[in-house]
């Protein structure tokens, strides 16, 4: 059981870190608007991405080119 | 243009509605074809011009991925002046944060109908160029921008967010609101605080617990308990300091709070681990202390939230008056200036459709202004040369020059906001009852623990401080702290998605105990804007003969009274006839058209016999309506009867209302034929006409003689009497002013949701009742067993747990309506 020495103070660390990061994602604002973050990984950003592909669709139907 | 014909040249059905914000189309003319061989149709030229520009930035998904229709836009062109001072340097100062070459700016958005207009907002400010960044709080709905000042302008990104089809004002970041946001932060770093190492505190106190039962070396014992004194240490300075503060300033002012308990088991228990720690001998509370304040900040930080939201839907309401009014110089040059920097004697321009910006004499142009948020006047009244305007009053017609004769706080419309001044000053306090039961409740602790002390010392001394500790701690008001803020914040979330936002926390307490129901007329039970209840023919007449007339001749008008012809003309199914020359317009009388069948006029009964137009008696025993009559040449052909019609859900509200209990009450500033006729079809008893604000104050405060009454109105006449109720509505499209000084606002304009707020709060009440009653059992029955000394920390801490749990899940039935 002497085990427990060493884990629970470890924990305490730990928390320690967790509490600070939470206390700076306060800080930095990212608790300010707790309904358009949820919203917002609805809508695509990658359009330009997207967009590319479509663009490698066309060219494969020449003949592969060698990369 | 022909509304059949235009509908059959594509093959699919063209849609009923606006291809942008979903308000009905009055015709099919103006559309765009897409790439895609697809016709979309709009409502309007603002409408069209705000879905083009979406489409030029590419950011057509808005379209697909939208839960609510935008609004109307208007057409931004005409703005984009009046924009450009807010680059004006004293502007600036005010709104704009500069660092080395970027500026900051928080712009109010008007508009924000669902999520994907925050992205669409997003994504167009990030592609201007010269913009670093720019975010939009959905929940606020302001937008965060930063921007390089040598690559663009403020008034361009306004013009940007304009040209989306949304309203837009540069948001003033003043101390309060600056110091309302810190506050917010900070009690949400408190509340992470308390749950996180209370998290730690628990874990190690069910190890201590479970030991109890199994077994556990003394000194693994001692060094949890340790461990957990430690993680408790942050918890309580931390994040229980909010509550030492409170208690202290109550006690200052010699008031018994919540706060004060809360402090005194807090304070009490940690003394008591404290001591149990150092003799390495009996109980520790340290996971209560823990728990207890997690649950009361998580309270609290609901609490504010919504007190946040309050301000932030009374930020968002355009104010009563324009923020740039239209100055002429000596040569009649025009230029835009800050509403706040107008003199008395300033010549000022108000185009058709805009807000008068000061109290004022009409120096040329005739028109008609609309003055029913000040007055509850519903139909517009007539100006002339030399006619008095008023601040805050709608232009309908044409466009006037005026001569302003007050400004700021002489102007009727500050007499309006002092009067509501005192008005709130005057209002009764709500009731706390928490606080009262509270402070009854710990006066009663205190008692207890000094007799137990005081029978321990008689009995067996080395008990007296356990069991006097235990009782303190045991009697902890979690659950009574907890009964209140869980209920309202639950009812207060459940009624907001029906469309009832409340503003104020006490709101619900005296919405359940309201006995009086006061009403104002136009905007509250009427729908606030003329439409045609009644058509008399003369003989031979076909109605859609003249409907096709009133169409051409209405169409274009902003007034009032022209509207509601033209929509019933639309409702006709009319189709235009051809003019021959230009429509002659009479300010305040009627306007003149030449067509093929002769000369038409259309106006009022005086207008039409100052032309010797001949008009039946019977048609002029209008009673309650407004009256506009067509002739053809000198015989008059059509008489329209004009109303402003009751809510649909009105009378069916009134009768929900009246079936609650409450006595209903019309008071209006309206005409005494007007008033009448609408309470008795909504079915009101009591009713009084042709009420000045202050008077409309002293019959609601003089009924507040007999008991609790609930205000509902929409206009400025209404606010004072709004301020001073005990509770008071607004409707969601009412003026700011009635909106500010109102403890809840109906968002959805719908009467329906009151009745329901009405009963949701009783139901809040018994179940705030229910929470009391139960923690005070709890209390009832740990108390003497604390008092008698055999009371486990363990079963302390399960049943201050369970009894903080059952009020939190008894609180969540009110999220059912």
């Amino acid at each position: 059981m002497e085990i427990i020495y060493l884990m629970i103070p470890l924990a305490v660390v730990l928390v320690t870190i967790i509490v600070t990061a939470f206390i700076w994602a306060v800080r930095s604002g990212q608790f300010d608007d707790l309904e358009g973050p949820a919203n917002r990984i609805l809508f695509d950003d990658d359009d330009e991405q997207i967009i590319k592909r479509t663009d490698q669709k066309t060219t494969d139907d020449e003949p592969p080119k060698p990369s | 243009m022909n509304i059949n014909s235009s509908s059959t040249d594509t093959a699919r059905p063209a849609p009923s509605v606006c291809y942008h914000c979903h308000s009905a189309l009055l015709n099919n003319d103006i559309r765009s074809s897409q790439d895609d061989g697809g016709v979309q149709y709009f409502c309007c030229h603002g409408c069209l011009a705000a879905a083009e520009t979406i489409k030029a930035a590419g950011l057509q998904n808005y379209y697909r991925q939208r839960q609510a229709p935008a609004p109307r836009a208007e057409l931004p062109a005409e703005q984009r002046e009046q924009l450009a001072l807010f680059d004006h340097p004293a502007m600036r100062e005010r709104f704009v944060v500069t660092l080395d070459n970027e500026s900051e700016a928080n712009l109010m958005l008007e508009g924000v109908a669902c999520p994907a207009c925050m992205w669409l907002i997003e994504r167009r400010l990030s592609s201007q160029d010269g913009v670093v960044s720019s975010s939009v709080n959905y929940e606020s709905e302001r937008a965060n921008v930063r921007w390089r000042d040598d690559e663009v302008a403020l008034s361009e990104l306004m013009g940007v967010v304009q040209s989306l089809g949304y309203g837009v004002r540069p948001y003033d970041v003043d101390a309060a609101r600056r110091q309302r946001d810190t506050a917010q932060r900070d009690l949400l770093k408190r509340l992470g605080v308390a749950g996180l190492f209370g998290m730690q505190a628990m874990l190690l106190a069910v190890a201590v617990y479970l030991g109890e039962w199994s077994g556990i070396a003394n000194e693994h014992r001692q060094f949890m308990n340790w461990v957990g004194g430690l993680v408790t240490l942050p918890v309580f300075f931390y994040s229980g300091s909010v509550f030492f503060k409170g208690a202290w300033r109550a006690l200052r002012n010699k008031q018994i709070t919540m706060d004060v308990p809360v402090s005194l088991g807090l304070i009490s228990a940690l003394l008591a681990s404290m001591i149990s720690l150092l003799r390495a001998d009996g109980p520790v509370y340290f996971d209560s202390i823990a728990m207890f304040c997690f649950f009361l900040l998580t309270a609290r930080y609901v609490e504010r939230r919504i007190g946040g939201r309050a301000v932030d839907v009374a930020d968002r309401l355009s104010s009563a008056l324009p923020v740039l009014a239209q100055r002429l110089d000596d040569n009649d040059h025009m230029h835009a200036v800050a509403t706040s920097e107008l003199v008395v004697g300033d010549r000022l321009l108000v185009p058709a459709g805009e807000t008068i910006p000061a109290d004022a004499i009409v120096l040329s142009g005739q028109s008609a202004v609309d003055e029913s948020l000040l007055s509850g006047e519903s139909i517009p009244r007539p100006v002339v040369p030399g006619g008095q305007v008023v601040a805050g009053s709608v232009n309908t017609a044409q466009t006037l020059i005026i001569r302003a004769t007050t400004v700021g706080a002489e102007s009727t419309l500050s007499q309006l906001a002092r009067l509501l001044d005192q008005a709130s000053a005057a209002k009764p306090p709500l009731a706390e009852w928490a606080g009262r039961v509270a402070s009854r409740f710990s006066a009663f602790v205190l008692l207890v623990a000094a007799a137990t002390a005081i029978f321990w010392l008689w009995r067996d001394s080395s008990q007296a401080w356990h069991a006097a500790i235990a009782v303190l701690v045991v009697s902890c008001p979690c659950a009574l702290a907890l009964a209140v803020p869980s209920a309202i914040g639950n009812a207060t979330s459940a009624l907001a998605r029906r469309g009832v936002l409340l503003l104020r926390a006490g709101a619900l307490q005296a919405l359940a105990s309201a006995k009086h129901a006061v009403f104002d007329k136009t905007g509250t039970l009427t729908k606030g804007k003329l439409s045609v209840s009644q058509v008399s023919l003369a003989d031979n007449i076909e109605q859609q003969w003249v409907a096709d007339r009133v169409l051409t001749i209405e169409s274009g008008s902003s007034h009032p009274v022209a509207r509601a012809l033209w929509s019933w003309a639309q409702l006709q199914e009319a189709s235009p006839v051809v003019l021959r020359g230009d429509l002659i317009h009479q300010p305040g009388k009627g306007v003149e058209a030449k067509t093929a069948d002769g000369l038409l006029r259309l106006g009022t009964a005086e207008y039409l016999h100052s032309q010797g137009v001949d008009i039946p008696d019977v048609w002029l025993q209008a009673g309650d309506s407004s009256l506009a009559l067509l002739s053809l040449e000198q015989q008059a052909i059509a008489c329209f009867y004009l109303q402003d019609q009751p809510r649909d859900e009105a009378e069916q509200t009134m009768q929900a209302i009246d079936g609650a209990g409450l006595s209903l009450h019309l008071y209006s500033g309206d005409r005494h034929e007007a008033v009448a006729s609408l309470a008795a079809t909504v079915g009101i008893e009591d009713w009084t006409a042709e009420l000045k604000p202050e008077q409309k104050l002293q019959k609601v405060q003089a009924l507040q003689q007999d008991g609790g009454v609930m205000m509902v109105g929409d206009g400025l006449n209404d606010a004072a009497s709004l301020a001073g109720a005990t509770v008071s509505v607004a409707m969601g499209t009412g003026a700011a002013m009635a909106l500010q000084n109102s403890d809840a606002v109906l968002t959805r304009d719908d009467l329906a949701a009151l009745a329901l707020a009405v009963l949701h709060a009783r139901k809040t009440r018994r179940i705030v009742w229910q929470n009391i009653a139960w923690a005070l059992c709890y209390n009832a029955l740990a108390m003497p067993l604390a008092a008698s000394g055999w009371l486990q920390p363990w079963m302390a801490a399960i049943g201050m747990s369970a009894s903080s749990l059952i009020v939190v899940l008894n609180a969540a039935r009110l999220q059912r309506l």
